[in-house]
């Protein structure tokens, strides 16, 4: 089996959700793949980090419109979106399967409920010019581009540049390839778009920011400003990475970056209330 | 103990100035605590801890010194102290210094060093020991240092030069550079800034790099052993060297060089990566130094 077919089953796999003989499998693939074996850490690493946040209840209004959104009936999901089956009528049991940026997601909007989270989401921008330091090597020459790679080309070899390195400027990259406002919904999921009821993250971390107050001046107006900034940053990541997900969904590597790129934000979420615990 | 208190709520409206040397053991500790301006520590060959601060007059310092531990507080009415501390300290001090729109630097000491700011710039050379400093909005600078350094900001460029010892570098908005690294494992992130990196590469060891926005320069030693992966979506990977490639699949490859034993992921959504050597490192750092 590849690494692509189980992309979709290591949130169950971690969850212990899998019959044993499916667990089996994913184990054997585990031995064999690296970046299956790092998206199962790392989803353990989420889960045990959103497990170890203090119960806080939050504010009611806050949790009504969680509530509502949870407690609504949901539409069908992609079979292949393996992003999250819940059934609003069902009293018993209730299934919950999250892709690793989900997870991710749900663990920061429990943050924001654990502590007095000031940073702010905000809509999100288109980014700006995007330029590489000017650096040795970057002739162009024997770049070997990878948006459109052969695929499991052992011992091609990669050319020596021909040309001086130290005297070629360096390609400045005025536009991304990737827009950052995408709201296109990948393989595993867009939470933004996602008809699913946590899929309402955007709206439900608009809520909570307004109740973590970060408009009520409780923060240095400059800090509120770097963290914003930095807060969009990291969202124009995220939605890039999504868009490129959604391009190419079977892409180990914009796993790991989507999942990297959210515990970043959790990172500064973290600060972020670290820093108005503080008072500063 | 010593205990003092310079109450500034009743001075003039001008800066006020302190200055007071006491005894302390040689192997202690010194812990600030201030709002805003700066901390300076140096060290010195005494036993001696010496404390020079200009204030403002709405700013208290508390100065206590209980066993090992001298603790530097400044505060004001209003929440807002603004000092600029001069600290001269024992060389085999330990240093602490939690600010918040505080500029710090530490120089020449032989103890651990750790430092917070929001809105500060970081300095820290000449240390052995343990270099743990973090900054919201100003960029942090590490030279010198003998020691395990992990050294984060998030909005500023971090640079990390000459440190033998493990490295962590983070920041969001902002570049990181690390240079003349003896280290074994070295791992820098940022999101919008590019990563550069010259390092020994030794046998067992990790050295990662991702950033999303930017590029990610990496000198490669003639006798390094490393197994490399790279990763990229929309960028694409240079090399002046030759590199023989294991393995390509989607947005990744792997190169070896030597036996491989180092385990080097360098990985830029849309940045070029750059495998160079350590020539071309500092030719590139000069010529940008005589730009």
């Amino acid at each position: 089996m590849t690494m692509e077919h189980w992309t979709d089953r290591l949130s169950e796999y971690v969850d212990g959700d899998l019959d044993a003989a499916t667990a089996a499998a994913v184990d054997q693939h585990l031995v064999e793949c690296d970046e299956c074996s790092a998206i199962v850490a790392d989803l353990r690493f989420i889960a045990k980090s959103a497990a170890a946040l203090d119960d806080v209840d939050p504010p009611s209004h806050v949790w009504a419109g969680i509530a509502a959104a949870i407690n609504a009936p949901v539409a069908q999901h992609e079979a292949g979106a393996g992003v999250i089956r819940m059934d609003a009528h069902r009293t018993s049991r209730r299934s919950i399967t999250m892709s690793m940026p989900q997870l991710a997601a749900a663990a920061i909007v429990l943050l924001m409920f654990g502590g007095a989270v000031v940073a702010s989401l905000g809509p999100r921008t288109e980014r700006t010019t995007v330029a590489t330091a000017a650096s040795p090597a970057d002739t162009g020459s024997n770049s070997t581009a990878q948006s459109a790679p052969s695929e499991d080309d052992p011992r091609a070899a990669v050319q020596p540049a021909t040309a001086d390195v130290r005297g070629t400027p360096a390609r400045e990259r005025t536009q991304p390839r990737v827009g950052s406002s995408a709201r296109t919904a990948s393989r595993s999921g867009t939470l933004a778009s996602s008809p699913a009821p946590v899929g309402g993250y955007d709206a439900a971390i608009s809520e909570l920011e307004s109740a973590a107050g970060l408009e009520d001046g409780r923060l240095d107006p400059n800090t509120t400003r770097v963290l914003r900034q930095s807060m969009q940053t990291i969202d124009g990541a995220i939605a890039d990475a999504r868009e490129a997900l959604a391009t190419d969904p079977a892409n180990g590597y914009l796993h790991r970056h989507l999942d990297r790129t959210m515990k970043q934000k959790l990172d500064l979420l973290r600060q972020a209330s670290k820093i108005e615990r503080g008072g500063a | 103990m010593l205990h003092l208190l310079i109450a500034g709520a009743m001075a003039m409206a001008v800066p006020q100035q302190m200055d007071t040397t006491f005894a302390v053991q040689p192997d202690g500790r010194l812990a600030v605590d201030t709002y805003a301006g700066s901390v300076d520590v140096r060290s010195w060959d005494r036993n001696e801890v010496r404390v020079q601060a200009t204030y403002n007059s709405r700013s208290d310092i508390d100065i206590d010194h209980l066993g090992s531990t001298v603790a530097i507080d400044a505060s004001a009415d209003n929440g807002m102290a603004d000092v600029r501390f001069i600290i001269h300290v024992p060389r085999s001090f330990r240093i602490i210094v939690d600010g918040v729109r505080t500029d710090a630097i530490v120089d020449g000491v032989r103890g651990d060093v750790v430092i917070e700011t929001v809105g500060g710039s970081i300095t820290v050379r000449n240390v052995i020991g343990r270099v743990t400093v973090e900054s919201v909005s100003g960029w942090v600078k590490v030279e010198d240092v003998r020691g395990r350094v992990s050294a984060s900001s998030t909005n500023q460029a971090v640079r990390l030069a000459r440190i033998n010892g493990d490295v962590m570098a983070e920041t969001v908005n902002g570049s990181i550079t690390m240079l003349a690294l003896d280290a074994t494992n070295v791992a820098a992130e940022t999101v919008n800034g590019s990563i550069t990196i010259g390092s020994t590469i030794r046998d067992g060891g990790s050295y990662t790099a991702s950033t999303t926005n930017g590029s990610i320069t990496m000198a490669i030693p003639d006798d390094a052993n490393a197994s490399f992966r790279t990763s990229t979506f929309s960028g694409s990977v240079v090399s002046s060297m030759n590199l023989t490639l294991d393995r390509r699949r989607s947005g990744e490859q792997s190169f070896r060089i030597g036996s491989g034993s180092a385990r080097i992921t360098l990985e830029s959504f849309q940045g070029t990566i750059r495998l160079v050597t350590p020539a071309e490192l500092n030719d590139a750092k000069n010529g940008q130094k005589n730009k």
